[in-house]
């Protein structure tokens, strides 16, 4: 079947399908699943189905019922999504959020990133604050922590957390502290993080720690603020 | 019959491997998400895994990583075999199974070519019973057909071939999953095959030839 163009500029509503591009500037509706080349939002959009695609860009809002299948996406403001979400690369500026698990080679976040399933990555970028309710498995994460932030459990090889500056009044009502059952990595370098267990081979437990268990292999460095409860090398 | 089970910890020791390639394994679905069972100890939560199986699947990962891409070997070992259609000569070529069998196929059908993954699979399986010399060709025809008949509702879920004798009678069956296995006295359990470990294996044999 041929691939046509879905523009809706204004205010409109369009049946799901098979497109080339389907371009939603202003308010846009999208009754069913799409499959199309690319997905450009400029506005509110709402697809009750889910979406495949090459190419996903939001800026504004979206909304997807269903799931989300593509290579790249890119959103700027915010992105609601009911099922998985499985992409190459995604890139979030505002908003980001799935309630089923979310399986990407590359994640940036810039803002806020809330997965009610576990997430894979093989690098994943956090600039701001972050919710995953399973396991975040990542080969190379890097957290730079600007509010509460809560993982099940982090596993991969490099596992970085650092606290970015914040102002006063968001350092009191919203304290930017990683919460974790159990963190386990091979170099994992942790600041302002509070986790059960952390295990890793070289293990760095920063400024505002508290773990109630580290056990590491090679090299332990602590601050002398953090609190552990028992240390064990093995 | 309880599986012995052995923690994480243990198992990166055991073996050598680090966190990072743990968690990368699994992220490419090379060790299933089932292997993983969470249990409380007095540390809190710790995984542990079943651990004649994960020792012998992180051999066969080390020995082919370096020969495949992680996802390449990601479909070495997954449950769900790729639409794998063979011909009756390649696989005769290849020695995948004896004559003897492949006698059955041609008996089945007559003269039909192709040979899918699952057909191929069932007879595989019987195969290597037969050549284990537990059981007889007759009782090799019966499990043969049974499942043949009985494996498509299985496909893509982990399972159990179980074979019993009591007094010469001899019953086969398929268990999803691994489940302890009680038997009356007197039965004898012939064979227990875990199904995927010879997907593995016949995948490794097609790719191989």
């Amino acid at each position: 079947m041929e691939r046509r163009d879905l523009v809706i500029a204004g205010t409109g509503h369009a049946s799901g399908g098979l497109y080339n591009l389907v371009k939603l500037s202003g308010n846009g509706k999208l009754y069913g699943d799409i499959d199309c080349l690319e997905l450009q939002v400029q506005g509110n959009a709402a697809v009750e189905g889910s979406v495949k695609a090459n190419t996903v860009h939001i800026a504004g809002k979206g909304n997807v019922a269903g799931g989300v299948e593509c290579e790249w996406m890119k959103v700027s403001g915010s992105i609601r999504i009911e099922e998985n979400v499985q992409c190459q690369e995604a890139t979030v500026r505002g908003r980001g959020e799935a309630k089923g698990s979310w399986a990407a080679e590359v994640v940036r976040v810039h803002g806020e990133l809330n997965i009610g399933g576990d997430c894979s990555a093989e690098r994943m970028e956090v600039e701001g604050h972050f919710a995953v309710g399973g396991l975040l498995n990542a080969d190379y994460l890097e957290v730079k922590l600007l509010g509460p932030s809560r993982v099940k459990e982090i596993g991969g090889e490099t596992i970085m957390v650092k606290r970015q500056g914040s102002s006063l009044f968001k350092k009191w009502f919203f304290p930017a502290e990683l919460t974790a059952d159990v963190i386990e990595g091979d170099v994992v370098h942790l600041e302002h993080t509070t986790a059960k267990i952390v295990r890793g081979s070289r293990v760095v437990i920063g400024p505002g720690c508290e773990i109630e268990r580290v056990e590491y292999r090679e090299k332990l460095e602590r601050d002398e603020e953090a609190k552990i409860g028992t240390i064990e090398k093995g | 019959m309880e599986q012995e089970l052995i923690s994480k910890k243990e198992l990166l020791e055991l073996t050598g491997i680090s966190y990072g390639q743990l968690y990368r394994w699994k992220r490419k679905k090379l060790i299933p998400e089932e292997w993983f069972i969470r249990k409380s100890t007095f540390t809190g939560q710790e995984t542990f895994f079943p651990k004649e199986k994960i020792l012998a699947r992180i051999e066969k990962i080390k020995e082919l990583k370096d020969e495949l891409s992680l996802d390449e070997l990601a479909g070495v070992f997954a449950p769900d075999p790729a639409a794998v259609v063979l011909t009756k000569e390649e696989v005769i070529k290849r020695h995948i199974v004896s004559d003897l069998v492949m006698q059955w196929l041609d008996d089945e059908w007559g003269g039909r070519q192709d040979v899918s993954f699952a057909e191929l699979l069932s007879l595989y399986i019987v195969d290597r019973l037969l050549r284990s010399g537990e059981i007889s060709i007759e009782e090799g025809k019966n499990i043969w057909m049974m499942f043949k008949s009985h494996y498509p509702k299985l496909q893509g879920k982990s399972c159990e071939l179980v074979v019993l004798r009591k007094m010469g009678v001899t019953v086969s069956f398929l268990v999803e999953g691994t489940a302890a296995l009680h038997v009356e006295e007197g039965a004898k359990l012939i064979a227990r095959l875990h199904v995927p470990t010879y997907i593995e294996e016949l995948k490794l044999a097609i790719s191989e030839g």
